[in-house]
């Protein structure tokens, strides 16, 4: 496959440069997103939260928006960076946990571990169930698609996947004695961080760390990657090590943050096409500025949801989906053109 | 008021069955809300099928009568091999199955949603009038009007109170609940009161809102995300506008879910829980 | 100084053996050119000796240590890999592409170290491209690639670059270009093995000649010794001659043989 996008010249912004103000605007978007909401929070009681006589405030601020913003950070830096990773290891600028099924096979793991009850008595089960779908799923992924960059196989892959988990999830859903399960997981699986809570944190955030972190990792032997497996070998790259992180750190980040959130898409596809030609196509670069970046774009996005709508809040998802869908489609009208 | 509505309409029923006159011995029912009508009207023999939600004790009051029947999913081919002589549906049972079994030349009667006391009388009245239990239903319509008119509320004292549910949080002002916290004296009830059914509002309003009484459901048996969600730790947090702990009691869905004669027993739950919430304030 | 070897190398791919028994030693101060027929198995040559097909019987050693126990770094730091057709999946900076070669010896989350830095212009302008370095490479001409791909390997440092087929395709000053280069990184510590299919070329520049036909070494020396009429037409089906015009060497193919 031709590299689908321009090759012009990089951005003139120097690494750094480009680094600190993500980090910076992540920083602005997390203070938005705990004081902004139905209920404004002014700047000044900030204080309260952590106060030892409970006020509204307070608890509005450590109990719902602390947490709702702790997650957007958490789990838009992994959506990121696990699709800036997918991307590289797969060599294909569509790669998305969403788009390829990664994120729907979480997802039915979570729903197993939830309606099965298992996550009742043993909560870790939840972002377990998560991590063991996307596992699945990357692996699937990458015996079907893996050796070959070629856009449609690895899409008509992920649609086999992705239909796949949505039916067995269905199925699962089925067999819940619970009679609104059905009900429940159409709202779920649209994604969102509505009143999550420090719980929510715990469960899933140290997961997603250790499968950020992994990630991070893989950055030089991607960059090597981009020469072809041959010359990646020869410079040092143990291939079966790299493929081993990229698809375990896949699945830590991805399944534990869908097991808290629900399916998230297009975060991983939007963050590294927007920044890719910043950091002069670097996979290793584009892996740590997609971790600010999909920080910011969740944190902006989450914050967005408590507006957009008068009635109940708009899932998370289903925007995320609404900006991300017309870049999937423009990236594959590009990559049509350019063959 | 409402007597004379009933009154009128139960004769207006009783009319209408004269033209299709005879009683029905099988009849089957499509709708969680019609089930219990029918278990509360009929005997078990006289039933052939109710849904499959009717057992469910957390969202069917008469859970324990409806074990052994026929169960149906409300679709066409389970009701047809039963042969029923009179079939009950509510407005939101599928309508190609009702029409297609009406044009199968089936005796269907559609039961509204009962969104108030009025229509939970009225549908009482209606169940007994098309089954031929029109005693027992006056009779169930006149305890229930006894157990509502015992509560002597303590009206005019305002007390915020925020009402769970597991999909939403509040209630509409035209809704079975609305009228249930009203009997036993809430005058306003929720942070919304504009919408009808189910009401939204999001948990940072709830916390603002500081209420003093907190009324949720009890945890169902099987793992529910809507359940979850009223167990979120901020409420452990939540304080009323003095600083106290708000009263907080569970009310099973099942008691006014549907319009029947159990709506009593959530009123009389209700109409303790408010007391309770006053004399917490006046004790503190 | 590394001397990598091969002893009675056998590599078999989907049951058909592709080398059979080649034994070849490769070390500092020569270019050495693997010449043979398309499918000879030169390309299958240059993989083993870096390990990256398993052999089937024989073995390969790096200083006299099998290969089988060298980490793949470690072989990183000796051996480098040009492979055909200079490919790249990204559309990346030439600078950039130069910076991944130090690879093996530093690996930063990002950017590159000062000494790396030095190491990286050094290359740059040992190629002469370093007036391409903010150019895309997916952007450049098959040459330019190929001149980037060897400014890589040079950042590498490695002490025998395997080069495949680094002149193919290339018009005739880069043809030149490339092995001047190539042959311009040849010192007492390095050495440099190509594959290649101008015959002309290869007896022009290199210094030893390894014939390769149906997976088996068929001759092996300076290149009167190899590039002889009768090998040229055993192995290629030709009726070649290996001339001199001009002071420089030139085979000269007159027909097929049928």
């Amino acid at each position: 496959m031709k590299p689908p996008l321009n090759a012009g010249q990089t951005g003139k912004i120097s690494f750094p440069l480009l680094l600190g103000s993500l980090c910076i605007l992540v920083v602005i978007l997390f203070l938005f997103s705990v004081l902004i909401g139905k209920v404004m929070i002014p700047v000044g009681v900030i204080h309260e939260a952590f106060a030892e006589v409970d006020t509204a405030y307070g608890v509005i601020i450590r109990e719902l928006r602390l947490p709702r913003a702790i997650l957007a950070l958490a789990i838009g830096a992994a959506l990121g960076v696990a699709g800036a990773a997918l991307q590289g290891l797969l060599r294909n600028p569509l790669a998305e946990p969403g788009l390829i099924g990664v994120s729907g096979t979480a997802a039915l793991g979570a729903v197993i571990a939830f309606y099965s009850g298992l996550s009742v008595t043993f909560s870790f089960a939840l972002p377990a169930g998560g991590m063991i779908g996307a596992l699945i799923s990357v692996v699937l992924l990458y015996i079907l698609a893996g050796r070959d960059p070629s856009v449609l196989t690895l899409i008509l892959a992920g649609v086999a996947i992705s239909a796949l988990a949505g039916a067995l999830t269905t199925l699962a859903l089925n067999l819940s004695p619970n009679p609104y399960a059905a009900f429940e997981i159409f709202f779920w699986l649209m994604g969102s961080l509505a009143d999550r809570s420090l719980n929510h944190v715990a469960l899933a955030v140290p997961f997603i760390t250790v499968g950020v972190v992994l990630l991070m990792t893989t950055g030089p032997s991607l960059d090597a990657l981009t020469l072809g497996e041959d010359v990646a070998q020869s410079l040092g790259v143990r291939l079966s090590g790299l493929q081993a992180r990229v698809i375990i750190g896949t699945a830590l980040a991805v399944g534990a943050s869908v097991s808290v959130a629900g399916v998230i898409g297009f975060v991983g596809l939007v963050v590294p096409h927007l920044l890719r030609r910043a950091v002069g196509q670097s996979p290793s670069r584009l892996l740590i500025v997609s971790a600010p970046g999909g920080a910011a774009l969740t944190l902006a996005a989450d914050t967005a949801v408590r507006f957009l709508t008068n009635g109940p809040e708009l899932h998370l998802g289903v925007l995320t989906a609404l900006i991300g869908a017309p870049f999937f489609l423009g990236l594959v009208l590009k990559i049509r053109r350019e063959g | 008021m409402h007597f004379i509505i009933i009154t009128f309409v139960s004769f207006f029923f009783f009319l209408s069955s004269l033209a299709a006159n005879e009683r029905p011995e099988r009849v089957a029912s499509l709708n969680l809300c019609t089930d219990q009508l029918v278990l509360e009207l009929l005997d078990r023999d006289r039933i052939v099928s109710v849904t499959y939600l009717a057992t469910d004790p957390v969202i069917s009051y008469l859970a324990d009568r409806a074990k052994g029947l026929p169960k149906n999913h409300g679709l066409a081919e389970e009701i047809l091999p039963l042969k029923p002589d009179l079939i009950l549906a509510g407005a939101f049972t599928s309508r190609p199955t009702t029409s297609l079994l009406k044009r199968l030349g089936y005796r269907v009667v559609v039961f509204d949603m009962a969104l108030s006391f009025d229509t939970l009388r009225l549908n009482i009245i209606k169940a007994g009038v098309v089954l031929r239990e029109e005693k027992k239903a006056a009779q169930l319509v006149n305890t229930f009007n006894q157990h509502v008119e015992r509560i002597h509320p303590i009206s005019g004292i305002p007390l915020s109170v925020i009402v769970l549910q597991p999909r939403a949080a509040g209630v509409g002002q035209l809704s079975l609940l609305g009228d249930i916290l009203r009997t036993v004296g809430f005058t306003s009830f929720s942070v919304t009161d504009e919408t009808m059914g189910v009401g939204w509002v999001t948990l940072d309003r709830i916390i603002e809102a500081q209420p003093e009484l907190i009324i949720s459901e009890p945890d169902p048996p099987w793992p529910s995300l809507g359940h979850l969600a009223m167990r979120h730790p901020a409420y452990e947090a939540v304080r009323d506008k003095q600083g106290r702990v708000p009263t907080r009691i569970n009310l099973p869905a099942n008691l006014w879910n549907c319009g029947g004669p159990q709506v009593a027993k959530a009123v009389s739950i209700l109409a303790k829980a408010r007391a309770t919430a006053l004399d917490q304030r006046e004790i503190k | 100084m590394a001397r990598l070897t091969s002893k009675n190398l056998s590599v078999q791919g989907n049951n058909v053996v592709i080398l059979n028994e080649v034994s070849v030693t490769f070390g500092p101060e020569e270019l050495v050119g693997v010449i043979g027929p398309n499918g000879a198995g030169k390309t299958t040559l240059l993989k083993s000796l870096l390990g990256l097909l398993k052999p089937s019987s024989g073995d390969i050693t790096l200083d006299g240590k099998t290969l089988r126990s060298w980490s793949r770094i470690d072989i990183a730091k000796r051996i480098g890999y040009l492979a055909q057709g200079a490919p790249c999946h990204w559309p990346m900076t030439v600078e950039r592409i130069v910076e991944i070669g130090c690879s093996p010896h530093s690996r930063p989350l990002w950017g590159v170290d000062a000494e790396d830095r030095k190491i990286v212009e050094n290359a740059l302008r040992l190629t002469g491209i370093s007036h391409l370095r903010d150019r895309i490479v997916t952007s450049l001409s098959g040459g330019e690639r190929t001149l980037v791909m060897i400014a890589r390997c040079l950042a590498g440092r490695a002490e025998i670059l395997l080069a495949d087929e680094p002149v193919t395709g290339l018009d005739p000053r880069h043809q030149i270009k490339v092995i001047q280069t190539l042959l311009s990184s040849v010192t007492k510590n390095t050495g440099v093995v190509m594959v290649l299919h101008d015959l002309s070329l290869a007896a022009r520049y290199c210094t030893r000649l390894i014939l390769i036909h149906e997976g088996r070494v068929t001759a092996e020396g300076d290149p009167t010794s190899v590039l002889t009429p009768q090998n040229l037409s055993d192995v290629y089906g030709i009726d070649a001659s290996l001339r001199e015009i001009d002071g420089q060497a030139l085979v000269v193919c007159k027909d097929i043989r049928i």
